[in-house]
């Protein structure tokens, strides 16, 4: 899956997640960059960031800049939401 | 939020004055620009408010009532959301520090803060990491007498060149910012431009993209509005926090210039807090004397109202020939045209 | 080197605390008495004529004779809207007052200004009752000379009547005055209704000052703390933000998951039996607890029960139960909102009591030993039933036991309600970060996944079963919380502690420690 644009999903309330999915510029190289700000970093950071790779592996995104600002979501809906922006970040979904 | 209703507020018709008055309850004052609000009410009482202008989050206020009932989590939410639309990523909030750690909350990083004033954060793709690593790739020199000087150049005058060769001949390197902001009468692409066009001849010098952290509608609104009424100290003083904290160690920068400002309250209280803060950085501020004409300085506003009255002969006195041939072509027609019209706000 | 002790509630106890006399680990909810006498009160004398009143705080600071190194006291009635407090640190800053010991019942700090005090070494010592906003962070970086100390809404009394909080001087905001020095805070234009926890102060304290707004011409008829232990008044334009004293009436939760936790709670008060003639209640102004009186005043109602008290921290849905005529008295240490304050104004059923009579357990009597439910909330429940109101997930202090432990060691059914994620943070663990009620004195744990009985309290467990309650193990919710939002990292501590967490009988239950995320911070 090719990230051409940048795609946003969820929210900023109690329990949920924003997540925008972006292109990265082409020389640098295909790579997965994650920028997580969480209430629960301390306990659940790595966590996320697991979660949010698992995603993005299991849709084919290799090259992408992920910006997460969590709220204390649960992971399936951190899953749903990346999905969601992943989505909305490619050429195939139509304009919104 | 049970009970509570967001929708949109026109700030044209009724609504304005209750914003104005909800935002002046909570010690704030309704600023200019702003382009997009939102009110929070519970019944027919405003609880809460936020608006947009350009990529920025200002102006808001909660009702103590509805504190920690996520009222602001909706309210920036939503926010958002019309950013993105607009085709804004990168946005900023901009806010009094008692809000500090709902902003933090809320996912966004703090870019700088001027104590009890104000607080200036940021969220999306992009983030002043990124600027800084930008700027510090293009270091040229660490150690050395290594100045800055920011501009708008709107359009590049001869007063401009002469800061610039001044700068430049007292210094090891010069970094030049030009105001990225696409509010004035020249865009951005055009000021870049002739600056550069203007400057071929110092050789010291580097020309840099002010992005959104050298006087943007993010850190220094009220530069574009030119209104003394807003907090020009506060915003100055956000603008010289982040010049100090960010741009200073990325670039090893020592020395800043400023072309003396005796006419613009805007610009004076600018160059005054410059002063007062860049020396806490270890940086020594310059004030420069401004180049005149019949007695009155040189500035990039004399030349826009000589090419309003059409007085082309007053305009070429002012500008070096780089800009003059510029002012001339054909590319310069429709700003021209808009200057006449008098359609631009400065 | 310092040994460790381990409390009863299993918790590691240094043998010495920097600032403390002695440390005696805690042992059960009733297994210390007192250590000997009460300390003696201060004795003054005064004459026909005086005046008690003076210009200023600093005549009065100047007055009481205030130095280096002493203690001070406050109160917290006023709320988030009380100005006096940062008003007298001012003029004793001002006046070059340093190395305070500052102990208010429950700091209501505004904006970053206590940082200041302990940044400028206005204050080096704190003893409190609660930690609010900003001064959770503060007191984690460590700034205090002393680890501060934690005490419940009845251990602050106790200490105080046993000499171990010894204050010299209480600043008393002052809602209304006369000129004998008489306060009540049930009238001025800053009412705040009970002055509850302001009482033991103005008893024990060596010197007193009240500052009030609303002097009264007329001698006052209701009298909270009377003239005989005030020694000053001073007059000041503004002792609070009334906005922010008192809230309008505190609306009941729509939020289902509340509302399902409060229908289970009302069904085990039911189920209990302790609902009958006599009857008395404590629930806090959360929205559970505010949901569960409402559906008990209903099983009273269907049941035709008379209660007879309503305790703790008061709002205008208690003061409503009582105009309904389902209880006999309310006893009111705090009021909450305008009603509240209104109500005990007015209606004499509605009775101010002290912090003392309403938790002290070293007295003759207080008014939580005779309760018979209380609903409390918590920040986590471990295994053991232990309960933490006092550190976040991260270990920051940000909350703190107010009456919690009193009631619950008090009353003879004790019900924690909480939903059994806090955001992602599960609520139901196997070790509380720190132990501030102690298990033992929990009997049920209420969540949207069903209620938990502590295994020691098989009579309850019976007739929930009985009653067809959605009984669960503490363990399965544990083991529910972990499955929906994965195990949380616990926070590391280092060996320095910054805060002392004691039982109401003035024992350590437990100590705080510095996060390795703040070292150095």
């Amino acid at each position: 899956m090719k990230i051409v644009r940048n795609g946003q999903a969820g929210t900023l309330e109690s329990g949920d997640v924003m997540v925008i999915v972006s292109p990265r510029s082409p020389e640098a190289g295909a790579q997965l960059e994650l920028e997580v700000h969480s209430i629960v970093e301390a306990q659940y950071g790595e966590e996320i960031r697991r979660v949010v790779r698992e995603t993005l592996s299991e849709l084919g995104v290799v090259d992408a800049r992920v910006t997460i600002q969590d709220r204390g979501a649960l992971d399936y809906c951190i899953r749903a939401r990346v999905e969601a922006a992943a989505h909305r970040a490619t050429a195939a979904d139509g304009e919104k | 939020m049970e009970g509570v209703t967001i929708r949109r507020a026109s700030l044209a018709g009724p609504d304005g004055r209750r914003v104005e008055q909800f935002l002046h309850a909570n010690g704030l004052r309704m600023e200019r620009g702003l382009e997009y609000t939102l009110v929070a009410e519970a019944g027919a009482r405003i609880v809460a408010t936020g608006s947009i202008a350009g990529p920025v989050l200002k102006c808001f206020a909660t009702d103590e009532d509805v504190r920690g009932q996520g009222v602001m989590a909706t309210l920036t939410t939503l926010l958002l959301e019309e950013e993105y639309r607009r085709g804004n990523w990168h946005t900023f909030v901009y806010t009094r520090p008692h809000n500090l750690n709902t902003f933090l909350s809320l996912g966004f990083q703090e870019v700088a803060r001027v104590d009890r004033s104000v607080v200036l954060l940021e969220s999306g793709p992009e983030s002043v990491r990124d600027f800084v690593a930008t700027l510090a790739a293009r270091r040229t020199m660490a150690g050395g007498a290594v100045a800055a000087v920011v501009v708008n150049c709107n359009p590049f005058t001869l007063g401009h060149q002469r800061l610039l060769e001044t700068a430049a001949g007292a210094s090891d390197w010069l970094h030049v910012f030009v105001v990225r902001e696409d509010l004035s009468a020249f865009p951005y692409d055009v000021r870049r431009t002739l600056v550069r066009r203007g400057t071929a001849h110092i050789p010291n010098m580097t020309v840099h993209d002010g992005g959104q952290y050298v006087i943007s509608q993010a850190t220094f609104p009220s530069y574009f509005t030119r209104d003394p009424a807003e907090q020009v100290e506060d915003h100055a003083a956000l603008d010289a926090t982040i010049f100090g904290r960010y741009i200073v160690p990325a670039l090893c920068i020592t020395h800043r210039y400023v072309g003396h400002e005796p006419h613009c309250p805007v610009t004076s209280v600018y160059n005054a807090i410059i002063r007062r803060e860049l020396p806490g950085y270890g940086v020594s501020v310059l004030e420069i004397p401004r180049l005149e004409l019949n007695g009155e300085p040189i500035s990039a506003s004399r030349v826009r109202e000589a090419v309003r009255l059409g007085d082309w002969a007053a305009a070429e006195s002012m500008v070096p020939p780089t800009t003059y041939d510029y002012l001339r072509s054909a590319e310069a027609e429709p700003i021209i045209e808009r200057i006449r019209e008098g359609r631009s706000c400065q | 080197m310092r040994l460790n002790m381990l409390s009863a509630a299993g918790r590691e106890i240094p043998d010495s605390i920097a600032g403390r006399k002695t440390v005696a680990p805690y042992r059960g909810p009733f297994a210390s008495g007192p250590a000997g006498p009460r300390a003696p009160m201060p004795a003054s004398c005064s004459r026909p004529g005086e005046n008690k009143t003076l210009a200023n705080l600093k005549e009065a600071i100047q007055a009481v004779g205030l130095k280096d190194g002493m203690t001070v006291s406050f109160h917290h009635h006023l709320r988030f809207g009380d100005r006096v407090t940062n008003m007298v640190l001012d003029t004793i800053r001002e006046m070059g007052i340093r190395d305070l010991k500052f102990t208010v019942t429950g700091p209501h700090p505004v904006d970053d200004l206590f940082a200041n005090y302990i940044e400028d070494g206005v204050i080096t010592r704190m003893e409190h009752g609660f930690i609010v906003d900003e001064l959770g962070p503060i007191l984690t970086r460590g700034l205090l000379r002393e680890p501060v100390t934690i005490r419940t809404h009845g251990g602050r009394p106790r200490a105080i009547e046993a000499g171990e909080l010894s204050i010299d001087v209480a600043f008393i905001a002052a809602p209304c005055v006369d000129r004998f020095g008489n306060i009540n805070g049930a009238d001025g234009t800053s009412r705040c209704g009970s002055l509850g926890y302001a009482m033991a102060d103005a008893q024990y304290a060596r010197r007193v000052v009240a500052v009030t707004d609303s002097l009264s011409q007329a001698p006052l008829t209701r009298i909270s703390i009377p003239g005989t232990q005030v020694d000053h008044i001073v007059c000041v334009d503004n002792i609070g933000d009334s906005s922010k004293i008192a809230t309008g009436a505190i609306r009941s939760t729509k939020n289902p998951r509340d509302i399902l936790i409060a229908q289970e709670i009302a069904a085990a008060v039911e189920a209990s039996g302790l609902v009958r003639d006599g009857f008395s209640f404590q629930a806090g102004t959360g929205g559970v607890s505010l949901a569960v009186t409402q559906l008990v005043a209903g099983i009273m109602q269907r049941e035709k029960v008379h209660g007879s008290f309503l305790l703790g921290g008061i709002t205008g849905s208690t003061v409503s139960l009582l105009e309904q005529g389902f209880f006999d008295a309310i006893y009111d240490v705090q009021s909450f909102d305008l009603d509240a304050i209104a109500s005990l104004g007015s209606n004499p059923r509605h009775v101010e009591i002290s912090a003392s009579y309403y938790a002290n357990p070293h007295n003759k009597g207080c008014a939580v030993h005779g309760l018979d439910v209380v609903i409390l909330s918590a920040l986590e429940v471990d295994t053991k039933f232990n309960v933490n109101v006092l550190t976040g997930a991260d270990g920051v202090m940000r909350a703190g036991p107010g009456g919690h432990p009193d009631t619950a060691a008090g009353a003879k059914l004790t019900i924690i309600g909480t939903p059994l994620l806090h955001g992602r943070i599960p609520a139901i663990v196997d070790d509380v970060i720190t132990v501030v009620t102690p298990g033992e004195t929990v009997d049920v744990v209420a969540t949207e996944y069903g209620l938990a009985v502590n295994p020691a309290r098989q009579d309850l467990l019976q007739s929930f079963k009985q009653a067809r309650l959605p009984v669960v193990s503490i363990q399965e919710l544990k083991a529910r919380a972990e499955q929906m939002a994965g195990t949380p990292k616990r926070p590391e501590f280092t060996d320095e502690i910054i805060g002392v967490v004691e039982y109401r009988d003035g024992t350590v239950i437990d100590v705080v420690r510095q996060p390795v995320a703040w070292a150095g911070r």
